[in-house]
């Protein structure tokens, strides 16, 4: 019983290195697994070392962090709010950074080249700003209550779609699509700058997370159990909001907002390992990141010369799962 | 004194609609004055420009948007009725992404169809999105509570929209898609009201019929058995009459958001909680609503006109947030 | 529960907003609490006795729950304050106060799938560091938790499959864990069965005799209040009506003013507690 946990997140571990073995070989031009190997670690053809190294793995690497960062941040956000349906898009981050992105979009031309880090930072401060208006519109009576979170969020999210809608009506029809793009989420052409932005940074906030694992289950008591059992619910619930609402942030605005990875993967997580924290949060990054591997390597090769990006894919995959899980959901 | 406060509100409404649509009349790029709308209306054509925008334009214009505010208001009233839920609403529901999608997918695989199948289309597509939400929140033993029914709504519209962004990328329909995302009554014509007419009177019709067993299914399911009434049937016809109505007005004026969720909110404010009240000054506050909306969008930067959706968005949205913060009183 | 023990006091008369007990440890100074625009109690001083079981009494709204609420530090106090042991309640660290005592809200819910030892388990955060598996007096505390309370052998099943008077158990045995002298529980006995509301407060009894730990409760049956407590608290509308041993408070006149019935007491053969038998509601 309390090898399950960490056993089965090995499995999934191992799981998740195959995949991505078998990602890389994937593709317009096929490379067998072997020969990925190979081509890893500078053994094989230069034209293998080429696709697989330089073209695939920062992809690749890329959909897994994002998976790991989104899944992360949607179990922190269950979490704290006791409610399954939670999802950092649902509550209006990812708007958030795609308001960002628009406003920055609808500056003068020199402006948005300025530089390569322009995109992200917008979007980052975006998703940052629409956090502090969910939890400002939220708090009330000294704290926040999860209900009044979850409502809030939703209206928050609405406001600023509808305030996307109205920037995009400025933009010609170029940088529209190029808006659209950017909203549905892709991992493609980025090459490995996202890559070393983001893994430091959940190098240092996944740690950060996995302490609070045990705090989390306690919160899942609700206020009353939890405070008394010695947890000061408003601090800790800011503080792991804070947490979520930044590993959501940076994955979103490095890759374009990629729903509902953070809502399903969660549940995906819960039914094998588990509700306790300890477990279900290193599960949950591990099926993040696959199930955004797998979006990803899909949407590339399925469609002949077409591309559909991994934020599509997703729902694709994800649909009738979170369907199921509604159905049977009991929160 | 209850019952002459419903008739009060009534005739002081629909006045108020009849000066909304005069006004509307007379606004826009090319101001038309009151004199000039009169003869275009009574009197003999003269075949002169200003008669032609009265004519074709604004006056089908005003008229569409009626019907589509009193279609949205009436369907919102009766969903929340019907889910004894006050969050219920076309556009909270998944209506607007269903209709979306359907579109989007009738216009990548047939392109260039005229307006009939398109509102067809929408049709069987804002069933489809508000039949998810409702049928995966019946299954769950918790049932559709608020936050319930704002997270599955926001979901089920987040899937969907996902797929139509998938397609929209796909066959690069953009800014067709964006005016119908954006929701309005700019398009309108005397062809779409007819199209619409039936519809919306089966609508109103039904809704008409239900109402007063709406106010007994408020006092819970086994008191409204126990008073005689019959769920089912009140339930399936109420379903049909929201299609109607709903689905029709999505299909013709794209995603009109908040309509249907403020008026009925602003209907029980002003007249109490009987349905047999609420549903029909509803239908008069959503009108109004969104033929002032209309005009007010001609208003702002002429000749650019600002899509009634943003516009009602600047009241939904604060209305949302204000809701969100009264209810959320849980741990 | 015969005997008068140390800490009650004969009954106040009617109205009066204090009640004094030999020892402090644990009271409420000049107390104010409400919800948002509403005060449920204004400025109550009380004493509770230390090392008895008290049971808090009163018609709906009268403010028993808030009462507790506040002393279980769920609730801010507007003005004045509770107090343990000389220090107000609501000013030290929560999990202090963890440490020091123990509460039970009304209809705790437990995740899905929780077993009764992992619940148990969860009576040790207070103690615990952030890191680390449980420590052998951790191990020791959860067992003689489940022993106490009688579930150690449910301790392998998940919380949700109990009975109601084995959850409640449980979840006592939870509040046990922490390994506090002071118990507080909100109407843990509430929507049970007369078998398991006996079942709850034999065992809050025994840990009372056997092991000297300090209960209050919110109760809403007089008469089980009445037979398994040493001292009653009565309330109505934010006010302490009257405090003492059941012997004491529950009489005709306490009844017509705190619950407003006409009622007979009479002496319950096994325990010697009084038990009351409304039989009109009273005419104003």
């Amino acid at each position: 019983m309390t090898l399950r946990g960490p056993l089965t997140n090995v499995v999934l571990l191992l799981v998740l290195a195959a995949a991505l073995v078998i990602a890389l070989g994937l593709g317009f031009f096929h490379v067998a697994p072997a020969d990925v190997l190979r081509a890893l670690f500078g053994d094989a053809t230069a034209q293998q070392e080429l696709v697989v190294g330089q073209l695939r793995l920062p992809r690749a690497l890329l959909a897994v962090l994002v998976g790991a960062a989104l899944a992360l941040s949607g179990t922190l956000l269950q979490g704290v709010t006791g409610n399954g349906l939670a999802d950092p898009g649902i509550v209006g981050i990812h708007a958030g950074a795609g308001v960002g992105v628009m406003l920055l979009l609808v500056l003068p031309v020199s402006v948005r080249e300025a530089s390569a880090l322009a995109q992200p930072v917008a979007a980052f401060v975006g998703a940052g700003a629409a956090a502090l208006l969910v939890y400002g519109f939220a708090f009330k009576d000294g704290g926040v209550t999860a209900t009044r979170l979850l409502l809030v969020g939703v209206g928050v999210a609405a406001g600023l779609s509808a305030v996307m809608l109205l920037l995009a009506l400025r933009m010609n029809d170029q940088v529209f699509a190029y808006a659209v793009a950017w909203q549905s989420g892709s991992v493609a052409g980025k090459g490995w700058a996202p890559i070393r932005v983001l893994a430091p940074l959940l190098a240092a906030l996944v740690p950060l997370a996995l302490l609070q694992a045990r705090r989390l289950d306690v919160l899942g008591f609700g206020r009353d159990v939890a405070t008394g059992l010695g947890v000061a619910v408003e601090r800790q619930r800011l503080g792991l909001l804070a947490l979520s609402v930044g590993l959501s942030a940076s994955a979103v605005a490095l890759a374009g907002s990629i729903s509902f990875v953070g809502l399903i993967a969660p549940h995906m997580a819960r039914s094998i390992v588990g509700p306790r924290h300890a477990n279900l949060l290193p599960s949950a990054a591990l099926l993040g990141g696959l199930l955004v591997l797998v979006a990803d390597t899909a949407g590339r090769t399925l469609f002949g010369t077409t591309e559909l990006p991994a934020g599509v894919m997703v729902a694709a995959v994800g649909a009738p799962y979170f369907l199921y899980l509604l159905g049977r959901s009991k929160a | 004194m209850p019952r002459r406060r419903g008739r009060v509100w009534a005739i002081v409404l629909a006045l108020l609609l009849l000066a909304a649509c005069v006004w509307s009349v007379t606004v826009g790029a090319v101001r038309t004055p009151p004199a000039t709308v009169w003869e275009a209306v009574f009197g003999t054509d003269n075949g002169s420009t200003a008669h032609e925008v009265v004519r074709s334009l604004r006056l089908p214009r005003a008229v569409v948007g009626a019907m589509v505010g009193a279609a949205l208001a009436m369907a919102g009233a009766l969903m929340q009725g019907l889910t004894r839920n006050p969050l219920a609403s076309p556009s909270l529901m998944g209506l607007n992404a269903g209709a979306s999608l359907a579109l989007v997918v009738l216009m990548a695989v047939y392109p260039g169809l005229g307006h009939t199948p398109l509102i067809v289309a929408g049709f069987v597509g804002a069933s489809v999105g508000a039949l998810l939400v409702f049928g995966v929140g019946a299954l769950s033993p918790a049932g559709l509570t608020p936050v319930r029914l704002a997270l599955a709504g926001a979901a089920v519209s987040g899937l969907l929209g996902a797929f139509t962004t998938g397609l929209v990328l796909l066959y690069g329909i953009a800014q067709g898609l964006l005016f119908y995302s954006v929701g309005g009554v700019q398009n309108a014509s005397w062809r779409q009201a007819l199209l619409f007419a039936p519809w919306w009177l089966a609508g109103t019709v039904l809704a008409t019929v239900i109402a007063p067993r709406l106010t007994v299914l408020a006092l819970g399911d086994d008191v409204a058995v126990g008073l005689g009434q019959r769920l089912r049937a009140t339930r399936a016809i109420g379903t049909l009459a929201v299609l109607a109505l709903a689905g029709g007005a999505v299909a013709v004026a794209g995603n009109v958001a908040f309509v249907g969720l403020v008026a009925p909110h602003l209907a029980r404010y002003f007249v109490g909680v009987d349905y047999r009240k609420v549903v029909p000054i509803a239908g008069l506050l959503g009108a109004l609503l969104v033929v002032v909306a209309d005009g007010v969008g001609r208003l702002i930067r002429p000749p650019f006109e600002t899509p009634v959706g943003l516009l009602t968005a600047v009241i939904g949205v604060p209305f949302l947030l204000y809701y969100a913060r009264r209810v959320g009183h849980s741990a | 529960m015969k005997g008068v023990g140390v800490g009650s006091s004969g009954p106040q008369g009617a109205g009066s907003k204090s009640a004094e007990a030999p020892d402090g440890r644990l009271r409420f100074g000049d107390v104010s609490l409400g919800y948002r625009d509403r005060l449920i109690v204004e400025g109550l001083s009380l004493s509770l006795p230390w090392g008895q079981v008290t049971a808090i009494i009163g018609p709906n709204g009268s403010g028993k729950s808030t009462l507790l609420r506040a002393l279980a530090r769920l609730m801010r106090p507007r003005a004045g304050a509770a107090y343990l042991d000389g220090h107000a309640i609501h000013t030290l660290p929560t999990r202090e106060v963890a440490k020091r005592l123990a509460v039970l809200p009304q209809q705790p819910q437990a995740p899905e799938g929780l077993t009764v030892r992992e619940l148990v388990e969860y009576g040790r955060f207070p103690l615990r560091r952030t890191l680390g598996g449980l420590t052998r007096d951790d191990r020791q505390a959860v067992a003689e938790a489940l022993e106490l309370t009688g579930t150690t052998d449910l301790s392998g099943e998940p919380v949700s499959s109990l009975s109601g008077g084995q959850r409640q158990r449980a979840w006592i045995a939870m509040a046990l864990a922490q390994g506090t002298e002071l118990l507080l529980l909100d109407e843990p006995t509430t929507f049970l069965d007369m078998a398991h509301q006996l079942e709850v407060l034999e065992l809050l009894k025994r840990l009372n005799a056997d092991q000297g730990r300090t209960v209050v409760m919110v109760l809403h049956d007089l008469g089980l209040a009445s037979r398994y407590s040493h001292h009653l608290v009565a309330l109505r509308e934010g006010r302490v009506v009257t405090t003492g041993a059941p012997a004491e408070v529950v009489t005709p006149a306490l009844l017509r003013e705190v619950f407003e019935v006409e009622a007979d007491v009479v002496v319950d053969p096994r325990s010697g507690a009084p038990i009351c038998l409304p039989y009109a509601v009273l005419s104003r």
